[in-house]
């Protein structure tokens, strides 16, 4: 009997299927002033209405991509001077009269089977050549086009295609690399009937698609990413007590990566792909461990009384940042792997946690409490000055894009904890409100290559 | 199919309250009545009511658990929330701290009494945190609590391996709010004897 209940006890399900619970919707708290204007005319054989952002409308995912960039400013389609689906038809006058600077236009064109052929051109009203801006000539548009592809798609696949598509336009624009087509992991809590259930999700960077990796009766945590962005790692609780798995994000097959008594926590796969540093209590006080995958070889990092936490690796691995108290209270240090030499890198406040490096190893992104209240932080190494970037005092688990631009951490709205997106410099805000439960620990994946 | 029968098996499931200790299965009959019947100097009346050797353990240490006043900390409304968990001794924490209030040390030593005259008894031990900050932190605060508790049963003769510990952090808090006297409910080490 006991057993069974035993056995009853560790409820979790892994499942494919995508839920039917609403995905996480984006919006723009906050752009920049002077955000670029741009146009996304709806294509050719696809529908004008804009608006539905469930579709698999490209020029709806383009625009709404570019808009919740916060770099963009996008014009509605009633007020554009024209549905031009060829860089030819543009009369650039007309464009240039509605202060828009770049115009985008394509076909979608059915070629049976489910097979879609996708054109689409990047135009700059302004580089028609000047005195045949109203001609329609070859040449005169042909020096406003930017960039154009075809490409060829399943009809499930446009709406990845449009999001690629406004990769290549943001990179274009920009001089950086769009994170449209990166995905972002998270829990879910939800509570149904007096019970808890907990979810592992990933989903698209702006909220669709959500699908369930783990669901579970008991707490999930701190998922981190693989550098292939092919599995995710993260503590479950199932069973009671706390245990490391590594999980295939498309086939869904796992394996347990560490369960020892006491704490199997915070995991952060090494940017090489081979090893993952964790915290065990294997001496009685959490400590960074770093796991070698292939040989399963445990090397301590950090040694003493004091509680460390929370690895993350230098970019080019050589070193982890974690949090500590051996000061007295939590502040970010940095390990050298090969000395061992521990240095400490945060002095503003008495509470600094939840480190990350930018992409380009010359920033890292806090979690920062000042009286009383928990904001997202990120300090320059080189000049040690520590900027906030949120305001609401009630913030946790930041993690930077592959970009380096933008940071996404778990927040509160409503009385609810929902997921929130800021810009590295500050300037952009967005909120991803969940319809049902509460969001937390979120994690950007790295570039897709997919 | 297999999806057929996780979902047969949560309905089971369902139906019962998944909690990861015997005693509390069998304690949770008692649990539906309120702390505070549990009379301080008339511990008999519990042994009179179960049978089961644990029940008996953790209704005993129960009674006692209420002469240290570690409800006296905290408001109704936690006692039940934290009641709802199943029959467990509970400790509470100032915020960031794992030190033990001194009104605690004669519960534990009951405690630690029970557990030396029955070496093959076992308790889980688990910490707990308010929802603020890092949850990562939180987990290894949890563990700071519950090992500071592990410590004094250890001192008062209690073996190490009679001492199942877990830190939960932030992850399982019995209040949802955002009000002092949530966080305080939730900064806790619940003590369990296993079955």
């Amino acid at each position: 009997m006991m057993r069974i209940l035993h056995f009853l006890f560790i409820l979790i399900g892994i499942v494919f299927a995508t839920f039917s619970h609403a995905a996480l919707d984006l919006e723009l708290t906050q752009g920049i002033q002077g955000a670029t204007p741009i146009a996304i005319v709806p294509f050719a054989g696809q529908s004008r209405d804009l608006h539905n952002a469930r579709s698999n409308n490209i020029a709806a995912v383009i625009t709404n991509d570019l808009a919740h960039s916060g770099q963009f400013n996008t014009i509605p389609v009633n007020q554009m001077p024209g549905r031009p689906h060829n860089a030819a038809n543009i009369v650039f006058k007309a464009w240039q009269k509605k202060g828009v600077n770049n115009v985008v236009v394509g076909k979608v064109i059915a070629k049976g089977g489910n097979h879609y052929q996708v054109t689409f051109q990047l135009v700059n009203v302004y580089n028609a050549r000047p005195n045949k801006t109203n001609d329609s000539s070859r040449q005169a548009w042909q020096n406003a086009v930017l960039l154009q592809k075809t490409f060829t798609a399943a009809g499930n696949q446009l709406r990845a295609l449009a999001h690629h598509i406004s990769d290549l336009i943001y990179q274009q624009l920009t001089g950086i690399r769009g994170i449209f087509s990166t995905k972002i992991a998270y829990i879910l809590v939800q509570e149904h009937n007096g019970q808890r259930k907990y979810y592992l999700e990933v989903a698209d960077a702006d909220g669709h698609n959500p699908k369930a990796l783990l669901t579970s009766s008991q707490p999930i945590m701190s998922p981190t990413w693989s550098p292939d962005g092919k599995q995710l790692a993260y503590v479950s609780f199932e069973g009671g007590f706390p245990a490391i798995y590594a999980q295939h994000v498309a086939t869904g097959s796992r394996r347990k990566l560490s369960k020892v008594p006491g704490i199997n926590g915070a995991p952060a796969w090494s940017p090489d792909g081979k090893k993952i540093a964790l915290v065990l209590t294997k001496t009685g006080y959490p400590k960074i461990y770093v796991l070698t995958l292939r040989t399963r070889k445990l090397q301590q990092v950090t040694h003493g009384w004091s509680i460390d936490t929370e690895p993350n690796w230098s970019p080019d691995g050589k070193s982890i940042i974690f949090t500590s108290n051996r000061g007295g209270g939590p502040q970010i240090y940095q390990v050298t792997l090969a000395t061992k030499q521990v240095q400490r890198l945060t002095y503003d406040g008495s509470y600094n946690a939840t480190a990350s490096f930018t992409p380009d190893g010359k920033n890292i992104i806090v979690l920062h409490r000042q009286n009383g209240l928990y904001n997202i932080a990120i300090q320059n190494l080189e000049k040690g000055r520590m900027d906030l970037l949120t305001q609401s005092g009630q913030d946790q688990s930041p993690s930077v894009a592959p970009n380096g631009k933008m940071v996404v951490y778990a927040t509160q709205y409503g009385g609810r904890g929902v997921l929130g997106i800021v810009s590295t410099d500050g300037r952009i805000k967005l909120l991803l409100p969940a319809h049902e439960g509460i969001v937390r620990e979120p994690v950007w994946s790295p570039f897709l290559n997919n | 199919m297999k999806m057929k029968n996780l979902s047969l098996s949560a309905a089971v499931i369902v139906s019962v309250i998944a909690l990861s200790a015997c005693s509390t299965l069998m304690g949770k009959k008692a649990q539906t009545q309120r702390p505070e019947v549990y009379n301080a100097n008339q511990p008999s009346e519990q042994q009179n009511a179960t049978g089961a050797t644990q029940n008996q353990a953790a209704a005993a240490t129960q009674a006692y658990g209420q002469t240290g006043s570690s409800f006296a900390d905290t408001s109704p409304k936690c006692q039940l929330a934290v009641a709802k968990g199943g029959v467990a001794q509970h400790y509470f924490f100032n915020f960031d701290q794992s030190n033990i209030r001194s009104q605690y040390m004669k519960s534990l030593q009951v405690q630690a009494d029970y557990l030396t005259t029955n070496p093959k008894a076992k308790v889980k031990i688990a910490g707990n945190t308010d929802d603020r900050g890092s949850r990562e932190y939180n987990i290894a605060l949890g563990w700071r609590r519950a090992k500071a508790i592990a410590r004094v049963l250890e001192q008062y003769g209690v073996e190490k391996s009679q001492l199942k510990l877990v830190s939960y952090g932030a992850e399982k808090p019995v209040m949802l709010g955002t009000t002092d006297a949530d966080y305080q409910c939730n900064r806790r080490v619940d003590i369990q004897y296993l079955g």
